[in-house]
């Protein structure tokens, strides 16, 4: 487990990426990035198309190997959400919670949590191939959050959500961010997560372009644009 | 209207022209070569032991009744009856021509006798074809000769030899179907189990599932059986083994297939391919050799021809697992070498990352 000490205060768990370089046959996605994503912080990852969010969350994961650099985890689980809705299309909404909440060490008050959470009751017990694109959506969302990992990363979460759905994970993800826990999310719906971000991190040609901690909410969209265009 | 859907179709063609090749250019070419492994309707090409009655019967005496034997089988020389008379209980042989001394000696009466086993039904009606064509040629010795044929016990119907048979091709149905599509159905929850658990530990899941499930096949299969009154020993437990053996071999392989291809249609088709080759080749009916010495040596490379022959010889013939040593031993080399195989897939899918 990689921890930071800052004095005597207690460590505290990042994700680190120290370096870090991926090409695929000769096309660097990700290009010398350095970055840190430290406890209780909800962190906006953020570039156009093709910048290499989903590549930087693919190494974070695991799910991927970067060509150099180094990437430094905490032991335990990671919570994580997928452009493409990751879940047994076969199995109920209830039992998709089941199987990866018994992964983890949360509670069933925790589970009832995130279903309610993110509005998912009213169709608990419907097989997931069945549901529409958003509700698959939110099935996912609900397995990145129930084994209340501390570190969550969710690859763009809002895509074929409606309005009242976006803004229940909004709230969820601002909610669970906190303490000890943190949030990572990519996406290109920079409006909607704005005011609940604590940091932000610009990707642009597989570089880092900018990140910091975002103080005045104001400035939030005009950075953005700034180092996304 | 027509043009810009068929200018697709030709985009899609340059898109795909690996798969399309595989599937109709090499795939039906196979098909057309695969015909010529079908070389004659005479049993020609069967092996059959030729083997002395008794201690006086003289190596030229063999020679000439294997000589005689050779256009209806493929002779092959053991040095007693016993030898013989094993090797027909491992189908390394399908019958036993027993060669009585005295066939130069004018008016010795000499018997040439051919021993079948009765529970290799499909070689029982044509193995009279070797008798028939040694009585016509009988006349070129000097002695009288007889020829007479003799099945050995257990016999056997033709339904109880397909059951016992179809016990190992229905697992490899299954294999190459079923269990592909149904990882395939969740590949997507692929990423998502690598980040929280492991494709090592689905894949545990996933051989406990299939265990069960082969066994349900196998007792609903067994059930049928027990109903029609076959008499096949499924229940032996050594032909369990060589099912879950067998069975579990054939998952490997066609799981790293799925793994390799990334669970695309090329890999279905790969894995159906598969499946029809082992169903072609393995001699699931008839004896080797039956069509043709191509489709015998091709018989010897398959593990499904060896774990039929085992089925075949403990469920149907009542022999001991023990007579299939070798064959199990072969079996237990080709499931290992399946995992090997399906681990490197697996290593392999996961390196290539998710968008490789």
């Amino acid at each position: 487990m990689d921890e930071r000490t800052d004095g005597d205060r207690e460590p505290v768990p990042e994700i680190r990426l120290d370096g870090v370089t991926r090409r695929y046959d000769g096309v660097v996605a990700l290009s010398g990035v350095d970055l840190r994503l430290t406890a209780g912080d909800l962190h906006a990852l953020v570039g156009p198309n093709g910048s290499g969010k989903s590549t930087l969350l693919s190494l974070v994961l695991g799910l991927d190997r970067p060509t150099a650099g180094t990437i430094t985890r905490p032991d335990g689980r990671i919570g994580c959400g997928f452009q493409t809705p990751s879940v047994y299309p076969d199995l109920t909404v209830d039992e998709n919670l089941r199987v990866f909440a018994a992964m983890g060490d949360a509670g069933e008050s925790w589970t009832e949590t995130v279903r309610a959470g993110l509005g998912l009751d009213a169709v608990r017990s419907r097989v997931v191939a069945g549901l529409s694109g958003g509700y698959q959506r939110l099935v996912d969302l609900a397995l990145a959050f129930v084994g209340r990992p501390q570190f969550v990363l969710l690859d763009e979460p809002l895509d074929e959500l409606d309005d009242a759905a976006r803004d229940r994970v909004v709230e969820f993800a601002a909610d669970y961010a906190g303490g000890e826990r943190t949030v990572l999310v990519s996406t290109h719906h920079v409006d909607a997560f704005g005011p609940a971000v604590d940091r932000l991190t610009v990707l642009a040609d597989g570089r880092v372009a900018f990140d910091e901690r975002v103080d005045e909410r104001t400035e939030y969209l005009s950075l953005y644009r700034e180092f996304s265009e | 209207m027509v043009a810009p859907l068929f200018e697709k179709e030709l985009f899609w063609l340059r898109r795909n022209w690996r798969a399309v090749a595989v599937v109709f250019l090499l795939a039906p070419a196979l098909f057309g070569v695969a015909t010529a492994t079908f070389d004659r309707t005479v049993p020609q090409d069967v092996p059959v032991a030729v083997a002395p009655a008794d201690d006086a019967v003289t190596e030229d005496e063999l020679q000439a009744v294997a000589g005689l034997a050779r256009t209806v089988s493929a002779p092959r020389s053991y040095d007693s009856p016993d030898a013989a008379r094993t090797a027909l209980r491992r189908e390394r042989v399908y019958g036993v021509l027993s060669v009585g001394h005295g066939l130069y000696e004018p008016g010795a009466n000499v018997t040439l006798s051919l021993a079948v086993d009765g529970g290799m039904v499909t070689y029982v009606e044509p193995s009279l074809v070797v008798t028939g064509t040694l009585r016509d040629r009988a006349g070129v010795f000097p002695s009288t000769v007889t020829v007479e044929r003799r099945i050995l016990a257990p016999e056997r119907t033709l339904p109880e030899f397909l059951f016992a048979t179809g016990l190992v091709y229905l697992l490899a149905v299954y294999a190459f179907t079923y269990v592909p599509y149904h990882l395939a159905r969740e590949r997507r929850v692929f990423d998502r189990v690598r980040v929280e658990s492991s494709l090592w530990a689905l894949l545990v899941a996933k051989a406990g599932l299939f265990a069960a499930l082969g066994a349900a096949a196998v007792a609903s299969m067994s059930l049928a059986g027990v109903a029609l009154g076959y008499r096949v020993g499924v229940a032996d437990p050594a032909v369990l083994g060589v099912l879950a053996l067998t069975g579990g071999a054939l998952v490997a392989v066609s799981l790293g297939v799925s793994f390799l291809t990334r669970f695309s249609v090329a890999g279905r088709f790969a894995n159906v391919a598969l499946l029809g080759g082992i169903v072609a080749f393995s001699n699931p009916v008839y004896p080797t050799g039956f069509f043709s010495a191509v489709r015998r040596s091709i018989a010897g490379w398959s593990p499904v021809y060896h774990a039929t022959v085992v089925v075949r010889g403990v469920a149907l013939k009542g022999l001991s697992p023990a007579t299939f040593a070798d064959r199990l031993l072969l079996l237990a080399g080709v499931a290992l070498v399946s995992l090997c195989w399906l681990a490197a897939a697996v290593v392999a899918f996961e390196r290539r990352g998710r968008d490789g």
